[in-house]
């Protein structure tokens, strides 16, 4: 028996609320029945095919540790992830109303800079911010959205409560995995999958698809919509190709496309044609050498004049990664309060700036107890994880801090919920967190799902798939009673 | 189509037939230089080196031999990494083309390519080399019609298939002209005749069997290889090929042109058929040969122009970047930043 002496120890359990038990969340009824009837070896059966199906759909990331670049998958764990439709409510309306928010910081933060004006954010930590980009002051962007697709992090701590963890609002990635782990999980459970009333995900590509078409500038009715890579050496190529061919557009890199008399082109057999949006997946700094960084070898030259003369629409917009800092993080309930007069529906972690002198204190005093964060990394670089640190880190780390107070900010530990993971045949506790995507068009839209990361590693909280992480298929039901 | 993504298919497809090509070239010479009664062995034959005239190979190969002194014409066609056109080479080229456009490939495409490029890369391609240069090129030939077979049986036949035509069709016509002027250059000194040597490398034996009988001459063999309409190596064949994938790409009526590479492909493809045989006794096979590639090199010059490099309005801007783009090292270190902190 898989769950056979399962320990929640004093974390929250997604599936059972105590240990030594059989009991588990309603919602996990059926889950329980189905995977108790599985012996070890069947299960290990599924999960070698699971495994096999991956690789040979290619869905595999390039690790560059070397000069050759080896090719992986991103392990997977077959045991769903399961949220009732009443929790998923309120994750989805806690998201739109902070991209909502968040979305207009940024349109305030390139033009009347009002929130700054009415002392609600210091002016300092925005224009310090690492992704603020002073360049785009004034331009504008169709719909005035500039947030096109994000991927928050999510967590839940203790009491089960959602906890907002890291806005990415910089074009993140993963959807990929979403999608072709409902494939493989179809697939491998069905009866079980079909008795549980899970919410679709495939729709995600058209969806893409729509939300690019909306913002087109001038609202063109058919426009030509390309997906920017930086080319095969990303890891995330895959996602790009995958993305790409689902939404039938043309991956186009750097050197494919051309600025004239400021509109962009892209270079076809049939000479060439204009492009009207770009989801690009290069960052900032790389997207126009005239511009940003001159020595980008992806980029198009122009493209960033194109932008402000309204003829293409870059998703996301330039300058979002403002956002993505730490620091600004902090303030984001504030900006809900500011821009929409509500109280947040979603937590965030209490954050502790270590710019400001009290805080900077209370840091250094308790770095055993905190975790600590660089403003600008993500990606679980950058990070001192204080309880299991030791003497020597905390040392340099309170040296970095005291050296720029203002690249770093910390947090309590947080001890996010354990999911039922199959470890070697048998059900162990792992920690997990959620990364939801939203696409907005012309209003905000939650994929139902999104991808649980899992820290495979016994006793880690760190879930990011270059440390170890792994990740399950996320099933968000329609109804609430289940088994 | 993207003009990269065409460009890309094209190079796939020239770099494969000139790998298959090269493996052909190696095998039967070392037939050859057995039954001629000349040394085969590869350091000091100079049987060897009218490989290295016809496919302008000399100075590449000295170059090369000044850091390795050891090294043979044999391992430099075959395994040299210094030499784009070594059969290692093509392949790691042809892949890397192949995978900047994976979307237009099947899996099984992908996979062929992918599994005979890693094993070139492994030093189990120099033991089997050493061990049996036979089994080596035969590997070589036999993924290539593998390949070739896939193309046909696995992908649309559209734009991108007509590119891949394209490509193999214009490589293999020079090819072809270069191993028919490969006699030429050890003319001289041979007990033997060389002409089964240049029907096998471009594997034209039972097609010559077959329609010319047992005896086997210069002049029928420069005719089957040169004019003929039906045999799929022959120059007349490859080009006529090439003209109808070019037609095929615009959709223009044959017999008209829309562009020079059009223009180009149909002029010496009425040249071969008026003239070909009066020019041919007139200059000689080495001149007609070089004539051939001058014009095959053109063709392929303006396919580049017309699909890649791009409309008349683009070429008064600085060229494309791709042409720029010196420093490939830099450019991967790029690629790898972007996003790491985005990444699950």
């Amino acid at each position: 028996m898989i769950f056979k002496d399962y320990e929640t120890a004093e974390f929250f359990d997604e599936m059972f609320p105590r240990s030594g038990t059989n009991a588990v969340r309603e919602h996990y009824g059926s889950v329980r029945r189905r995977f108790t009837s599985y012996s070890e070896e069947d299960f290990q059966k599924k999960q070698s095919a699971i495994d096999r199906a991956f690789v040979e759909h290619g869905v595999t990331f390039t690790v560059y540790s070397d000069d050759q670049g080896t090719e992986r998958i991103f392990p997977f764990d077959p045991f769903p992830r399961v949220i009732p439709s009443e929790e998923w409510t309120l994750v989805e309306q806690g998201l739109i109303q902070r991209i909502t928010a968040l979305n207009l910081f940024l349109h305030d933060i390139y033009h009347e800079a009002r929130i700054v004006a009415d002392d609600v954010i210091p002016a300092y930590f925005v224009e310090s911010a690492a992704h603020y980009r002073p360049e785009l002051k004034g331009l504008d962007v169709p719909g005035d959205v500039y947030v096109h697709i994000c991927g928050s992090d999510l967590i839940r701590d203790q009491n089960g409560c959602y906890v907002v963890l890291e806005d990415n609002l910089r074009c993140p990635s993963g959807v990929s995995y979403v999608l072709e782990n409902r494939e493989v999980m179809k697939r491998s459970f069905p009866e079980l999958y079909q008795e549980m009333k899970v919410r679709p995900v495939s729709h995600y590509p058209r969806l893409l698809r729509e939300t690019l078409r909306r913002v087109a500038p001038g609202g063109a009715s058919e426009p030509v919509c390309v997906l920017l890579t930086p080319g095969v050496y990303n890891s995330a190529y895959f996602e790009h190709t995958f993305l790409a061919r689902e939404m039938g557009v043309e991956i186009v890199e750097g050197q494919d496309l051309i600025v004239l008399n400021g509109f962009v082109y892209m270079r076809t057999t049939k000479g060439l044609e204009k492009v009207d949006v770009i989801y690009r997946r290069i960052d900032d700094d790389f997207i126009d050498p005239t511009v940003f960084r001159d020595d980008s070898m992806l980029g198009v030259p122009g493209l960033v004049d194109a932008c402000r003369r309204g003829n293409v629409t870059l998703a996301n917009a330039l300058g979002t990664g403002v956002a993505d800092d730490k620091v600004i993080y902090a303030f984001v309930p504030e900006m809900i309060r500011y821009y929409l007069a509500q109280e947040p529906l979603l937590d965030s972690v209490t954050t502790y700036l270590a710019y400001r002198e009290k805080d900077m204190r209370f840091i250094l005093g308790n770095l055993p107890e905190l975790v600590v964060k660089a403003a600008n990394e993500s990606g679980g670089y950058g990070m001192l994880m204080g309880p299991t640190s030791t003497k020597e880190e905390r040392t340099i780390f309170a040296e970095k801090i005291r050296e720029n107070p203002r690249n770093y900010i910390a947090q309590p530990v947080v001890k996010f919920s354990q999911h039922p993971t199959l470890v070697d045949g048998k059900c162990e506790g792992r920690h997990v967190d959620l990364r939801p995507f939203v696409l907005y068009g012309d209003e905000p839209k939650v994929l139902p799902g999104g991808l649980t990361r899992v820290a495979l590693t016994q006793g880690s909280l760190v879930v990011n798939s270059s440390q170890g992480g792994g990740s399950k298929d996320t099933w968000v039901l329609r109804h609430l009673k289940e088994g | 189509m993207l003009s990269r993504a065409a460009d890309n298919l094209y190079w796939m497809a020239r770099y494969l037939e000139r790998a298959e090509n090269m493996a052909r070239l190696v095998d039967t010479t070392a037939q050859f230089l057995l039954d001629a009664g000349l040394s085969s062995d590869s350091r000091s034959s100079a049987g060897w080196l009218p490989i290295l005239q016809v496919c302008d190979l000399d100075e590449d190969f000295q170059r090369s031999q000044k850091e390795q002194p050891d090294l043979g014409i044999p391992e430099f066609l075959v395994l040299d990494p210094q030499n784009s056109d070594s059969i290692r080479q093509c392949v790691a080229l042809a892949r890397e083309n192949a995978r900047m456009v994976r979307d237009q490939l099947s899996e099984e495409m992908w996979r062929e390519l992918n599994r005979l490029h890693l094993f070139l890369q492994s030093s189990a391609a120099e033991d089997e080399w050493a061990f049996s240069p036979q089994d080596f090129c035969d590997r070589i030939i036999r993924f290539s019609l593998l390949f070739q077979g896939l193309v046909e049986a696995t992908i649309a036949q559209q734009e991108g298939y007509s590119f891949i035509e394209l490509g193999k069709h214009l490589e293999r016509a020079d090819k072809t002209t270069r191993i028919l002027d490969i006699p030429t250059f050890h003319a001289h000194s041979l007990a033997v005749s060389p002409w089964p040597t240049v029907l096998r490398a471009c594997s034209a034996r039972s097609a010559y069997l077959s329609s010319r009988g047992a005896s086997i001459t210069m002049e029928h063999t420069i005719a089957l290889l040169l004019f003929d309409h039906g045999f799929p190596r022959s120059v007349r064949f490859c080009l006529n090929e090439v003209n109808k994938a070019l037609h095929r790409i615009t959709g223009t009526a044959s017999g008209s042109y829309e562009n020079e590479a059009e223009r180009l492909a149909g002029g010496t493809l009425a040249n071969i058929d008026f003239n070909g045989p009066g020019d041919l006794s007139r200059i000689g096979i080495h001149c007609y040969a070089d004539g051939l590639q001058k014009d095959i090199n053109k063709i392929g010059q303006q396919i580049f122009e017309t699909y890649v490099l791009l409309p008349a309005e683009v070429q008064q801007l600085p060229s494309p970047s791709y042409a720029i783009i010196t420093d490939y090292q830099q450019q991967q270190q790029q690629q790898q930043q972007q996003q790491r902190a985005l990444w699950p």
